[in-house]
């Protein structure tokens, strides 16, 4: 043996000690061979520990991108408080409900697929700003250019529009106001915007409705810093009129339609979704009343192989909302506490549901410190 | 519980007696070398009920582990009934606000969003219901101040348990705080102090792995609150 490499007893000591690392007390879904490589695709699990306990009759806001309308109708089928800020009158026929915006998130502000746009619609509702006068008109028709699909044939007149989006706005202070929790997700970094009233559109101007003018209406593709920014203060906002809201990020899966960069619509989408998911995980880390949900990753991540979407690559299949959905649900329901079993009337018990044993567990104690 | 409890001091500045808020501010007490006798009785629960009977200047508590904790602490004291504590009384009795807060016993009045219809809160139907639920810590007050004895009156962290309505929790310590006020007991608040911008709990008068007790630092700010009372 070489003498220069016998173990002395103080370098045994520093090997046991090298030999005690961080890593070796890790859980196994920290390694890449146990939590993804030796599983199905399908069995991956345990994605994700929520941050702050969301339970059954906590008020839960939803709105973003047409992604997140999968979730309030998950959270609502689940039996969870969904929250729906601006039911359909009843006098609006079933069939036209979804078509108009009515139940697909808690307000009908329609998709709303940057920070931007979110941090615009909140200052609105509780009165930071106000929204422009702006409104398009085609064939007679009045359109919001703000969610101009909500009433995909318009308003007969200004003020039907004005009344219409007063209504909307009243529901999203409603629910910035009253919910527990607001599930946000994120859609895109690319967005259009006027410069003439500072305001940012959900769809290009000529798109959907109105007339493109190249001269007001500007290009604008979001950076990591502008949507930490417009979330930073978004999140301020409504934590100013709600301080218990927490806030749940997360980023929509889908792809970008178009891009206006001018850059292949593969590597446009990777860039906006690697803003979003920064910028989402950033305040996630920064903030102890936001989270962050991996949808994205739950869809998106390569070990699934893009089994969750659709021929188009784009849409996601039921399969994968399933997928989405069930990782939400259990991840939550596995920290509510045990049901309690149906109990028979018994006299008061010494000791009682919820945290209150943990007032015993205090005075006991208080005594056993002495 | 029965546990070994506290110690004997001749010169006691105060006798502590409440809930489990009280922890705190004895351990408080204890490192800063205060001395003082008592210490929590029970869980904050157990005084939502009528929970004392007082006669003849002495006071009986129905829990059979709380009283004999209550009787040891008036002989360190050299008292033999309650009238003859000649040192003032630090109470947090009846301001375990989080127990009346607990959800389901507002659920019907609250809309599908969880909110309270408004006013509800500020509303007399909210402060009776509140103050039925306090009926006995009020009378423990009431019967204290009717003995000439100075009683102290703990206001309890700013902290709302996931099983309580923070809504529900901060007009229910109100209306107890308003109550305890109208009959004239000493409240020591430190609110403005140990609650963030938001309302709740600093982090830093926060029990670590606990979502509802204050800490050692909280214990002290109260302790500080009462030396200024001369206390």
């Amino acid at each position: 043996m070489d003498p220069g490499h016998s173990i002395t007893p103080e370098k045994h000591r520093i090997h046991d000690r090298l030999d005690m690392n961080p890593y070796q007390s890790l859980p196994s879904r920290s390694f890449w061979r146990s939590a993804v490589a030796e599983r199905d695709a399908a069995s991956i699990d345990d994605l994700w520990t929520p941050k702050f306990p969301i339970g059954r009759h906590d008020a839960i806001a939803t709105a973003g991108s047409c992604f997140a309308r999968h979730i309030g109708r998950a959270l609502a089928g689940h039996g969870m408080n969904w929250l729906d800020a601006e039911p359909a009158p009843s006098d609006v026929p079933e069939p036209e409900r979804e078509k108009r915006h009515y139940g697909v998130f808690s307000f009908r502000t329609g998709n709303v697929y940057t920070a931007a746009m979110l941090r615009q619609w909140v200052e609105w509702a509780l009165g930071v700003s106000s929204p422009p006068d702006e409104v398009w008109t085609e064939g007679g028709r009045f359109f919001d250019p703000f969610r101009p699909a909500v009433e995909p044939e318009g308003f007969g007149c200004v003020d039907d529009l004005r009344h219409s989006r007063r209504t909307t706005l009243r529901a999203v202070e409603t629910a910035m106001t009253t919910a527990r929790c607001f599930v946000f997700t994120l859609g895109l970094t690319e967005a259009w915007s006027n410069d003439a009233t500072s305001t940012v559109y959900p769809v290009c101007p000529g798109t959907i409705r109105g007339t493109f003018d190249p001269a007001v209406h500007r290009f604008r593709n979001f950076t990591h810093a502008e949507v930490h920014d417009d979330l930073n203060a978004t999140i301020a906002m409504i934590r100013n009129v709600n301080p218990g809201m927490r806030i749940l990020l997360t980023v929509s899966p889908v792809p970008l339609t178009a891009t206006a960069t001018g850059r292949h619509a593969l590597t446009a989408t990777t860039y906006s979704k690697s803003v979003l998911r920064a910028a989402a995980g950033q305040l996630a880390e920064e903030c102890d009343h936001v989270d962050y949900f991996p949808s994205y990753e739950m869809i998106t991540g390569f070990p699934f192989k893009g089994m969750f979407f659709e021929k188009n690559m784009r849409s996601v299949s039921p399969t994968g909302v399933d997928f989405v959905m069930r990782q939400f649900f259990g991840a939550i329901h596995a920290q509510e506490p045990p049901a309690p079993a149906p109990a028979p009337v018994l006299p008061p018990p010494e000791t009682a549901p919820g945290e209150d044993f943990l007032c015993d567990d205090a005075v006991l104690d208080y005594y056993r410190d002495r | 519980m029965t546990t070994p409890c506290s110690t004997t001091t001749a010169t006691a500045r105060f006798l502590l007696i409440g809930d489990s808020h009280a922890g705190p501010i004895g351990k408080a007490a204890r490192r800063q070398g205060l001395p003082f006798t008592g210490g929590p009785l029970g869980a904050g629960r157990e005084f939502n009920t009528d929970f004392f009977d007082g006669a003849e200047g002495d006071l009986t508590f129905r829990k059979k582990e709380a009283n004999a904790l209550f009787r040891r602490f008036l002989g360190e004291l050299g008292a033999p009934t309650f009238s003859r504590i000649t040192v003032p009384v630090v109470s947090t009795v009846g301001f375990s606000a989080h127990f009346p807060a607990t959800r389901e016993n507002w659920e019907i009045y609250q809309a599908r969003t969880g909110a309270f219809e408004e006013g509800f809160l500020s509303s007399r139907l909210f402060d009776e219901i509140i103050l039925a639920m306090a009926r006995g810590a009020l009378a423990f007050y009431e019967y204290a101040l009717s003995l000439k004895l100075r009683i102290v009156a703990v206001m309890p962290p700013q902290r709302v348990p996931v099983l309580s309505d923070p809504a529900a929790f901060m007009a229910a310590q109100e209306t107890i705080r308003r109550a305890l006020d109208a009959l004239g007991v000493e409240i020591v608040d430190v609110r403005s102090v140990a609650a963030d911008g938001s309302g709740f709990q600093h982090p830093e008068f926060c029990e670590a792995d606990d979502p509802l007790h204050g800490n050692l630092a909280f214990g002290q700010l109260i302790l500080d609150e009462l030396a200024a009372r001369g206390v």
